[in-house]
């Protein structure tokens, strides 16, 4: 079975369900309706965006759902992109945050993680101004606050 | 920053909850750089930074100890959700020992210390303070007051668990675990668990040592008003582990506690907690909430273990579904036990040679009433006593879900020198094999099958009565066993010859090991080495 998602430039995009069902969003949509034919509009997503996303959930078809862990510690590591989703996040940080915030609107949870650990890859080992230099972002401490925040928050250093 | 026309997302036009996610995946190390980017990144990852306080090492000390820290200490102590202070001196410098925090009650006073700056802990861990007893109790308390949103609370600081248990009931409403396994306790125990507050999921107590209170019988009152005569409910409590010494009261005060908890309770232990069970009092109490003996395992008991003892756990837990023994001696008590409580036996796993009681006539049992057994391996002590072909079919056996089997299974199988010429018993122990190995081929889940001999005499190089395995006895029978990993064909190999290998080749495709075909005692006839030469099977 198929449905036709509909792009915010009003281009049709026709994908099995279990593709589409990826997205929580879409999977609920889905449920509510019942069998219908009708196309599905997603008004916050581009077409670019869309076919991206559609890729990444025809590569992610069979995967298992994926159970939420519940730990009182929310660090989480990044270190662990699969391949093929590593090469498929080789896109430009535009593209990259429109795909966030694309997974982050369809609720495909996998996929916001992969977006985020590779934002969080990009800061990783660097200073403040090779990030600011990263994401485009103004300096607006002067040298005497960046010093006394630098000092403020030292001790959260490992060692 | 050249400015596009159609506003394209960055980094930080990112909804916040969506640059709050990014967050988990950096470390320490980053994210103290990350606060000094710009004021719009450092109002978003300072409250991030602050959330856990957790101070281990003597550098990170030193560096909390700078008045700079301990300024920011001042702004973002209210973003602190675990607080966790295991240096002494880091200790000190939070939670000084001052009278006058109390001066008045439910009125903490700061003053130079920083307990007054935590408002909205989660976790609140002291541990390994190493300070006298009766010290600092003041300040906890403090803690425990300004905190009502504590969820987890573990302290090693000795002050009065009565006093404790008040200020929790009082202040603490949302305290769901209360780990006390870093302290020794000694006091009235009986009371402790009475006045535990009833919103508590988890209780550890590790080492308390009971000592009745002056009126005995009468459960001290605590200050926070809770009566003695009403007894706190415990229906949230999920776990609860106490261990230590109870002078002889375990059931005085293990049974009405048992009778103040619900069946939310699904764990019960502590360090020798099998003497609770053994209690026929405490069991009965705990069995009415459901609660039985955990699953024997090889670690469970002491490797001295007599028979008894052996058959004595088994029987404590009627529900058991994993009897995974490692022992000298499964004598027949424990067998009769083995097989007593086997109805819902999933995996009966006991590895080691030894006097064994278990014998053939128990395994025949366990297989006729066990229905979701999956692994049944008992090869080495079955050394001795094997579980004859006839045994093995004489009743149904219940469980459709084998997967790993190991026992060796007795054969009338012919001796080829002395009665070849005779082939009707020939052709009779063969149909008896075909039979076996059709229940096996019954069992589509195998994965592991290790069914023959297991004698290592010198003189006897093959075993006489175990399974052939060749087509003409039935191997052709295991045609579904598509999940079959491992074969074991010792004191079979023989016998097995290129059609053997052949059928094997095409009709079991997940087979990876075949057991015996290249290291048994006789080395595989030319033609067998040459098949496998040229055939080159994916099993070793």
């Amino acid at each position: 079975m198929t449905v036709i998602l509909v792009s915010s430039d009003n281009q049709d995009f026709k994908v099995d369900k279990e593709v589409a069902e990826r997205s929580i969003l879409i999977k609920n949509m889905l449920e509510d309706v019942g069998e219908s034919d009708s196309p599905i509009p997603l008004p916050n997503v581009t077409s670019a965006v869309l076919t991206k996303v559609i890729e990444y959930c025809e590569h992610h078809r069979n995967d298992p759902v994926q159970v939420p862990e519940e730990t009182d510690d929310p660090r989480k590591r990044s270190n662990d992109i699969e391949e093929w989703d590593m090469k498929f996040m080789q896109v430009d940080q535009e593209m990259l945050f429109e795909i966030i915030l694309a997974a982050n609107y369809l609720d495909i949870k996998p996929l916001l993680d992969v977006g985020c650990k590779t934002v969080a890859n990009i800061i990783k080992g660097k200073t403040p101004e090779e990030i600011r230099k990263a994401f485009n972002i103004v300096n607006d401490f002067t040298p005497e606050e960046e010093a006394q925040i630098k000092k403020e928050n030292e001790w959260a250093e490992d060692r | 920053m050249t400015s596009p026309a159609a506003p394209s997302p960055t980094l930080l036009t990112l909804p916040t909850e969506i640059f709050e996610s990014i967050l988990p995946f950096l470390r320490q190390q980053d994210l103290i750089q990350c606060v000094r980017v710009s004021q719009a990144w450092n109002g978003a990852i300072v409250p991030y930074l602050w959330q856990i306080l957790d101070i281990r090492f003597r550098e990170q000390l030193k560096r909390f100890l700078t008045s700079e820290t301990q300024q920011a200490l001042a702004k973002n102590a209210k973003f602190v959700r675990t607080l966790h202070i295991i240096g002494n001196k880091l200790y000190h410098r939070f939670l000084p020992f001052q009278q006058t925090l109390m001066a008045e009650p439910g009125d903490a006073q700061t003053g130079e210390s920083s307990v007054g700056l935590f408002t909205n802990l989660r976790t609140l861990e002291l541990h390994y303070l190493g300070h006298p007893e009766g010290d600092h109790d003041l300040s906890i308390v403090a803690l425990v007051q300004q905190n009502p949103s504590l969820r987890r609370l573990k302290i090693d600081v000795k002050m009065d668990p009565m006093a404790l248990m008040s200020i929790i009931t009082k202040y603490a409403p949302n305290l769901h675990d209360l780990d006390l396994s870093v302290v020794t306790w000694r006091g009235d125990v009986k009371a402790l668990l009475e006045n535990l507050p009833g919103c508590i999921r988890t209780v550890r107590l590790r080492d308390v040592h009971h000592r009745a209170s002056d009126n005995t019988g009468q459960a001290s009152s605590v200050e926070s008003g809770v009566s003695s005569s009403t007894i706190t409910q415990h229906h949230a409590l999920e776990s609860f582990s106490i261990g230590g010494n109870l002078e002889g009261q375990d059931e005085n005060i293990l049974i009405p506690f048992l009778k103040s908890c619900s069946r939310n309770l699904k764990s019960f232990g502590g360090k020798r907690s099998i003497r609770f069970f053994r209690n026929a009092k405490i069991a009965s109490a705990l069995s009415d909430l459901g609660i039985f003996y955990p699953q024997l395992s090889r670690d469970s008991l002491p490797p001295d273990a007599s028979d008894a003892d052996v058959a004595r756990t088994i029987s404590l837990n009627p529900n058991c579904t994993s009897i995974d023994l490692n022992l000298r001696s499964v004598g027949p008590l424990a067998a009769a036990a083995i097989v007593d409580n086997c109805e819902r036996l999933e995996v009966l796993d006991i590895m080691k040679r030894g006097t064994s009681g278990l014998l053939g006539s128990h395994l025949q049992a366990i297989l006729s009433k066990a229905t979701g057994l999956r692994r049944l391996r008992a090869h080495r002590l079955l050394a001795t006593d094997n579980i004859s072909a006839e045994g093995i079919l004489s009743s149904e056996w219940a469980t459709t879900s084998l997967t790993h089997v190991g026992f060796k299974i007795n054969v009338p199988r012919v001796n080829d020198n002395m009665l070849s010429n005779n082939t009707d018993v020939i052709q009779s122990s063969r149909d008896t094999q075909r039979q076996v190995l059709r229940r096996f081929g019954q069992q589509t889940n195998l994965r592991m099958m290790v069914i023959g001999g297991m004698v290592f005499t010198p003189e006897i190089t093959h075993q006489r009565n175990c399974l052939e395995m060749t087509l003409e006895s039935g191997l052709d029978e295991l045609v579904n066993l598509k999940d079959l990993e491992l074969l074991d064909i010792r004191h079979m190999d023989h016998r097995v010859g290129v059609p053997e290998l052949e059928w094997m080749n095409q009709n079991l495709p997940n087979l990876r090991q075949l057991i015996g075909i290249r290291d048994s005692l006789i080395p595989p006839s030319s033609e067998v080495q040459q098949w496998l030469q040229t055939h080159r099977p994916q099993w070793r």
